[in-house]
This record gives C-alpha cells, structure tokens and sequence, in this order.
C-alpha cells in the first residue's frame, strides 16, 4: 500500500537534548497506526514534525512524494488542508461557538451555502456524539470530553483522507471512549480514512489500531501488537510485558 | 430511446423515458464540489418527486456528498447501483435532525433593560471593588500579628517589576513632559516680558500635577494591566482555585503583595520623576530664556516649596492603590475563555486611569479648601 505520509530520517533536538534520531514512520492507506510511548519520549513532537508545524533539524516529511517542507507555503497549505487534526487541548477557539468551530474550515474551503455548512457541521457535531444543545454553546461552558469530541467533529469537518489524533481518549469516560473508538472504526471501513493516533489508551491500542509505532531510544519500532510483543528490542518487550498490556493481550487472544 | 433532460447538471440528472423519471447521479460527490451539487440538489429539489434514483455512475462520495443526497432520496430508500461502500457511508449517517440556531426574541423595551443591566453592572463593580478594598485591610490588619505572611519575596519582586524596570521610561517621560511645558510657557510668557516666570510655572505645575499623574498613568498602563493579565490568567486556569482549596488566601497571596509594592514604588517614582523633570526644564530653559544652570536652580529653589513637592507626593499612594486594587480586581473577575483575559486587561487599564484622574481631580477640590 502507497504511504499517504512519511516521515524519513528525523532528528530532532532541544538544544543539547535528542528528542528523535533518524526516525522513520509512515502511515499507509486505509489503516490505523497508534504511536505509544512512555512521556516525554517526544509522541507530541514527532505529530507536530509531521503536521509541518516544526522543522526537524534533519530529515524529510513526504507527503505524496513531496518534501512537506521543502514546498511553497500555497502548496503546503492546500496539503495540509487535506488533514484534520485533533489537538491534545481540543484547541478549539474559544471566541466561537461549537457550531461556528465545526463551521469554520467549511465556511473557509467550501462555496456551500451557510444553511448547509451549518447542517453538515450539525451532523458532524451528532457523529461525534454531542447532545444537540452543545452547538450553541461555546468552548469555556463544555467539559473536558465535549471539548474532545467538539474538536473531534472539527477534524472531520472537510472529511479529511488522513486525521491525526493526539490522545483523542484521555478525558472521556470509557463509554464515550469506546463510542469514538468505534467512530474510528467505521470512518476507516466507510470512508476510507487513515488515522494516526496518539494514545494511552490501551483498549484503542489493542482494538483499533492495525498498526503499532512504539517510540523507544528516541527511535520508532513498527508492527502489529504480536509483532512488537516478540521485539528483540528489550525495551519494546518491557512495554508488552507489563501486567495490564498482558491481561488486555490474553483477554485479546481469547476472543480471536 | 426517446428521452427528454428536464433538467441539466453534472452531479444528479432527471431524465424521462416512457413516462418514467430516473434520476441519474452522477461525478464525485465529495466536499470539493459541494457547492456545486448543493446548487444541483437545489434544482431537482424545487421539481416533481417520484422518481427512481439510478447511481452506477456516482463515483466517490463523502459525508458532505452523501448529506447533499439524503435530502433527494424520497422515503429513505437507498438508490439502486451503489457500491457497497457507498451503501455503508449513507446507512453509518445518523438520522439527525436538522439544526435550528437558536434564536434570542427580543422583548420590548430594549433599550431600558440594558440601562437597567449595565446599572446593575456598575454597582456590582463597586460593590466588588470595595469588597476587595476591605479583603485587604483585613489581610494587612491580620499579618501585623504574623509579619511572614506578607511575603516579603513577593513584594521585592513586584516592587523590582513595577518599579526598578519603569524608571527609564518614567524618567524619560517626566524628562520629556517637562520640556514641553517650559518651552509653551516661554513662548507665551516671553510677549508679557515675564519669561523668567516659565520656570514657577513649570515647577509648580510639575511638583503638584504632572509629576505624579504622569508617573500613574505610565503605572497604571504599565503594571495595571500585567496585574489583570497575570492573576486572569490564573484564574482562568483554576490556579487561585488551587491556591483556595490549599487554605491559601488569593488576596493574601496574590493581592496584597502587588498592592503593597506599588504603594512603595509609585511614590518613588513620582519623586524620581519630579527631580529628573526639574532638570529637564532647565536644560530647555537655559538656551530658551538665556539663564545659567545657577540662575536656574536659584529660582526653582526660590519657587519650589517643601509643601508643594509633598501636594504631589501624597497623592502616590492613593493612585497606587486604586491602580492595584483595579488590576487586581478584574483579573479575579475574569471567566470564561481567553478573549476574557483581553477585554478585562484593558477595562482595567481605562478604569484605573480614569479613577486617577477623578481621584485627582478630588485632591485639587480638597487642597482649594485647605488653601494648600
């Protein structure tokens, strides 16, 4: 499968701290790759690398073939136009209201009229599980979880071929988790989505993603679960072996 | 086959063959060309139903395409010839309704609620101001019994930012002001043949009024706001929360330290302003008036009286403290989002120099009477 986007040969440092050396990911077409990692491993500076938001001090991001920096800011930007991007605040803008939020990219990138920007933002704003009295308000007036899936629908709002995800599930409960796990699912199957995600979450590790990056020594390690559970890498191994990655494994296998 | 176009587009056609309507789809149906379609549905929406809704040409299709659609397919039957992804996309929408912004009616009568409202608003904010004027005396009463809880840090700090960090651009201003008045009162007094008099004119005026009312608005834009800024910003972020739920006092914390150190700075630099603004003048006035540095400062002593500089320098603290309690008060008050931060930040900069000026202009009332 041809890669949508590639990151090749990454460095990135903070002054004298390495944060990434010579890294390489890609996310490919039509699949889920969760990127895990223990804190502080640089999960957040690899997405913003790959967003075009910070310049590696070496290596390339591809984007179909293209060096994602290397482009004009007009080429750039109508690439990047073609992501939706989940941030781990939500960042949604706190002077609008979630309806204008959603609204916001359509309004921008689309000559639909505002009656069908605001329908199609209502639906996406209902896909992502808010009760419909949540359009008017604004951001300062949501919980930590609306404010996820507001920005969630946000994402989606150009249905996007690629969504970058950074840890779309730390502030929901485990129902509205597993709703947008699910959500995530059936974008990939229906609309032919890739998604990349960064994650604690170990129940959308192991039931969503199809496959695993794991960021260790400042380096990545690819493969589906079972793949990285027989790692020769120790530290990759010491992940899957901690209790509750075994317990979510073997209750995995069970019911394959 | 006989077959008649009733009407033309590129993503949905109704065409009519032996008296039956099939409505054809065809194109990406996709976001990129939403508002093309949205126009097309548009068309055959405002037309006769009853057709039979044909997709093999449809090609790819979207949530925003499949939304555009929904609205064409009479009775929820889906169109026949979909792929079956294309199936899946318009089964997986929810049925959703439609969204109806919400409209506000206004009642009668306008006009007198939002007096009425912004009435209640100014109380409120008086009644807050004072609340927290009174917040602070008790602070400050209280910490006379245990004078580590005025935190010394704290006010060094503050005292350096809004103080030490101001002088150059207070000196300079004072500098500046103070040359302007010379040289407007030299040009006009010079036609009466009293020039000399330029000097009694630009001390007193410097020693009672624009040293210190100079010096406070500088404080007020300058500190006034970072207090707003600063405390908002905590606020926002639930950090004078945290400090509350810690059995810590935010105005003991965060108040009084602020208060405090501009009480302490803002008469400094009246009186750094005044002294470096004296000399400003008689840097104008030696070529403007042809007197010596001497001259100079034997009439400025001649002039300036130990009454005068302090007419100026009492009303320091008071602006100091109206300033701090102002910025103080706002970034309290701030809820909501960062748009909040912004507008709080500057009603604190535009109420506290508006307070100075009233609370100057009181000052000049009470010294009249006093014959001061």
């Amino acid at each position: 499968m041809p890669a949508l986007i590639e990151a090749k040969n990454i460095t990135n440092k903070f002054g004298r701290q390495v944060i990434h050396d010579h890294l390489s990911l890609e996310v490919a077409e039509n699949e889920i790759l969760g990127v895990i990692g223990g804190s502080g491993s640089g999960k957040s500076v690899l997405l913003r690398t790959m967003l075009g938001l910070h310049k590696p001090d070496s290596g390339k991001v591809l984007v179909n073939g293209k060096s994602l920096y290397a482009l004009a800011e007009n080429d750039r930007m109508s690439l990047q136009k073609k992501w939706g991007v989940l941030f781990q605040n939500g960042a949604l803008f706190s002077g609008l209201s979630v309806i204008d939020n959603i609204s916001l990219p359509l309004r921008e990138h689309t000559d639909l009229s505002a009656e069908a920007v605001c329908n199609l933002a209502f639906l996406k704003l209902q896909m992502v599980g808010l009760p419909p009295d949540t359009a008017d308000k604004f951001p300062s007036a949501l919980s930590g979880g609306m404010v996820t899936r507001a920005a969630m629908a946000r994402a989606m709002a150009l249905d996007p071929g690629l969504l970058f995800l950074d840890e779309p599930t730390g502030a929901l409960d485990p129902v509205s988790a597993a709703a947008l796990d699910e959500l995530m699912l059936s974008l990939k199957e229906t609309l032919g989505l890739s998604i990349l995600i960064i994650t604690h979450d170990l129940a959308t590790v192991l039931g969503v993603c199809d496959r695993i990056a794991i960021i260790v020594d400042k380096k990545v390690e690819t493969g589906t679960v079972d793949e990285l559970a027989e790692s020769s890498n120790a530290k990759v191994r010491e992940f899957f072996d901690s209790p509750r990655v075994k317990d979510a494994l073997s209750k995995r296998r069970k019911r394959n | 086959m006989a077959s008649k176009t009733r009407s033309s587009t590129k993503f949905a056609e109704i065409k009519e063959s032996g008296g039956k309507s099939t409505l054809v789809l065809d194109g990406d149906w996709t976001v990129d060309n939403a508002g093309e379609i949205e126009n097309a549905v548009a068309e055959i929406a405002r037309g006769e139903g009853g057709y039979a809704v044909r997709a093999e040409d449809l090609g790819k299709l979207d949530t925003s395409g499949a939304l555009l659609l929904k609205r064409l397919l009479p009775g929820k039957k889906l169109p026949a010839g979909l792929k079956p992804q294309q199936k899946a996309i318009l089964e997986f929408l929810p049925d959703f309704a439609e969204y109806k912004p919400e409209t506000e009616k206004q009642p009668p009568g306008v006009f007198f609620r939002t007096i009425g409202r912004q009435t209640f608003a100014a109380l409120e904010f008086l009644q807050g101001l004072l609340t927290l004027i009174g917040r602070v005396f008790a602070v400050f009463f209280r910490n006379l019994k245990d004078p580590r809880r005025f935190r010394f840090p704290s006010i060094v700090r503050h005292a350096q930012e809004t103080g030490i960090e101001a002088l150059l651009i207070i000196g300079l201003l004072a500098v500046l002001i103070s040359m302007v008045i010379t040289f407007q009162g030299a040009v006009q007094l010079k036609k009466f043949g009293a020039g000399i008099f330029t000097i009694d004119l630009t001390v007193v005026a410097l020693l009672r009024e624009m040293g210190v009312l100079v010096t406070a608005i500088m404080v007020a834009g300058r500190s006034g706001s970072s207090f707003a800024a600063e405390i908002g910003v905590m606020t926002l972020r639930e950090e004078v929360n945290a400090l509350r739920t810690m059995g810590m006092d935010p105005v003991e914390v965060l108040v009084a330290p602020r208060v405090i150190a501009l009480l302490i700075t803002l008469p400094l630099l009246t009186f750094i302003a005044d002294a470096v603004g004296i000399i400003g003048a008689g840097l104008m006035a030696q070529p403007l008036l042809g007197v010596s540095l001497e001259q100079y400062f034997e009439r400025v002593q001649a002039t300036a009286t130990v009454t005068m500089l302090f007419v100026g320098l009492v009303k320091a603290p008071a602006f100091a403290f109206l300033i701090a309690i102002i910025g103080c008060y706002q970034g309290l008050n701030v809820s909501g989002s960062a748009e909040s931060v912004g507008r709080t930040t500057t009603l604190a900069v535009v109420q506290s120099i508006f307070m100075v000026i009233m609370a100057d202009a009181l000052f000049s009332i009470l010294f009249s009477q006093l014959d001061i």
